[in-house]
This record gives structure tokens, sequence and C-alpha cells, in this order.
């Protein structure tokens, strides 16, 4: 946030989405909180960016790739195992 | 207690699972299996430290973790070149005019009915293949906090970095995924 915005109650969009991304009720005071709830009453992207964020949060947990080791990969991994038991024994 | 181990089995048994694991949070192939080949070497070297309570499957994933903390923590101390023009490298205020306003080229578009459409895989593929575009520490504290649920506190002293920094790099995350699954999920 820019020096001045302790004392305006309006913020820019810049400084809305900061605070949408700053989402942890202990990391935002109360007055922030106020001048967010202004912006978004105002602004229509800031209400868009702050609901698809949410989204985005709540997908990204349920995010499991399908990746597989190739036969060769795997294969190479068992040799390195097996030279370094040796190596420690 | 040694013989509680099968290092033989090991990869057969956990390679593919701890893979994805990987891939899942650093988002490139290479380096996720390097970090699993490293979790099994190191689970050998320190294999007199496994006392048995818990799981061989749950031992070997904890070095794992560990291992993509320290990758994402090297990564963090390394400079990113910013390519001008470039929303993948961009920070906050690429998404800004002079005045703290959205750019007109970038507004957030209205989304419809995608709340109950992104579960859809195609969401969550885009989802994968933006969070692999971003740089290093961005996806790895995205990753951090909204795919392993770790605390805020947490992450900032894993990683070594001061709470203002952490939310600076939260909001150009979200601002750099949100834009890209505009992109090339909703527009695609």
């Amino acid at each position: 946030m820019s020096q001045g915005s302790h004392r305006k109650l309006f913020i820019t969009c810049q400084e809305a989405t900061y605070l949408i991304s700053k989402d942890e009720v202990w990391a935002t005071g109360l007055l922030d909180k106020l001048k967010l709830a202004v912006h978004l009453m105002i602004c229509e992207f800031c209400r868009r960016f702050s609901k698809q964020t949410k989204i985005i949060e709540r997908q990204a947990r349920h995010l499991t790739p399908e990746a597989r080791l190739s036969e060769e990969e795997k294969g190479l991994m068992e040799e390195a195992i097996k030279t370094k038991e040796n190596g420690l024994q | 207690m040694p013989d509680m181990l099968t290092p033989s089995k090991w990869v057969q048994s956990y390679a593919d699972s701890l893979f994805g694991f990987a891939i899942a949070r650093t988002g490139d192939r290479d380096i996720a299996r390097d970090l699993v080949q490293e979790t099994f070497l190191s689970a050998l070297e320190n294999r007199r430290t496994f006392r048995g309570e818990s799981s061989e499957r749950t031992w070997l994933f904890s070095i794992l973790k560990n291992k993509i903390i320290d990758h994402y923590r090297r990564k963090g101390s390394e400079r990113t070149v910013s390519v001008s023009g470039d929303a993948e490298n961009a920070d906050e205020s690429y998404f800004f005019d002079e005045v703290g306003h959205w750019k007109s080229t970038l507004l957030p578009t209205d989304w419809g009915s995608a709340p109950e459409e992104a579960r859809s895989s195609e969401f969550l593929e885009t989802l994968q293949k933006c969070l692999s575009r971003l740089t290093a520490q961005c996806r790895g504290v995205f990753t951090l906090k909204y795919i392993d649920e770790m605390e805020s506190d947490e992450i900032c002293k894993e990683l070594a970095i001061s709470p203002s920094n952490y939310w600076v790099i939260i909001h150009r995350a979200k601002l750099l995924l949100r834009n890209c699954l505009e992109k090339n999920w909703l527009n695609a």
C-alpha cells in the first residue's frame, strides 16, 4: 500500500486486489476492511477478482496430475539406490 | 531398525506417488524426478533415523516435502528476469495503470456460471499449466498455501521471507493465475 493510503477512504484497484488476496482475518486491519468494502461496492471488476480467486483457491486442493515415471527412469533410480546401498555397507 | 525398511522395493512401491506429489508442486518434470531420486538417496543415508513410528511411505513423503521446500528456497534467492509484456513474469503493476486502476485490456471479465464448471478436469488442467508458468517462488508460495494448506507464518519461516513480501507474492500469484485461467480456460 502506498504512503498516503492511510488517510483516504477510497483505494485503487491495485490496493483493493492486494487486500482481497490478503484474505486472512488477522492480516488485515479494521480500517482496511472498511476501505475494501467501500471499494467493492463501487467496483465490479474487483468483485469479480474476489469471486474468481476464491474459486481458484478452492480448486487448487484438487490438483493431482496423472504423472508417471517411465520404466527407464525407474530403472535408473533403482540402480542409484543399489549403488548407494553398497557404498554405505 | 533398518530391517523395517525395504529399499529394494521403494521405486516400485512409491516412485509414482512421490513423483506426482513433486510435479504438482514444482510444475517441472525433470526437477520432480530429481527430487524423488534425492529423496530415496537421503532416506538411505538416514535410514537409522527411521523409528517405525510412521509408515515407510509417510517417512519418505516427509523427506520429499523437505526437499521441495529446499528447492523453493534456493529458487527464491535466485533473481528472476522479468520480460516486459510477458504476463507470466510480470509483477502486480503489470495489471494496473499509473493511477492503480485495472488496465482496460486486462479487466476481469464475467465468468458466468464458471463456479459450477470449475470442478471440470479442463479447469484443473489449465490451472496446473498456469501454475507451472509462474516463477518458482510464486509457485512455491501458492502451492504451500493452497495445495498443501500450510499456515502463512509457517511458510514465511520455511522459505525465509518476510510477511509483507509473502503477501505481495500471494497477490502476484492470484493476479497471474486468474488472468491465465481467463485467457486459457474461459476463452479457450
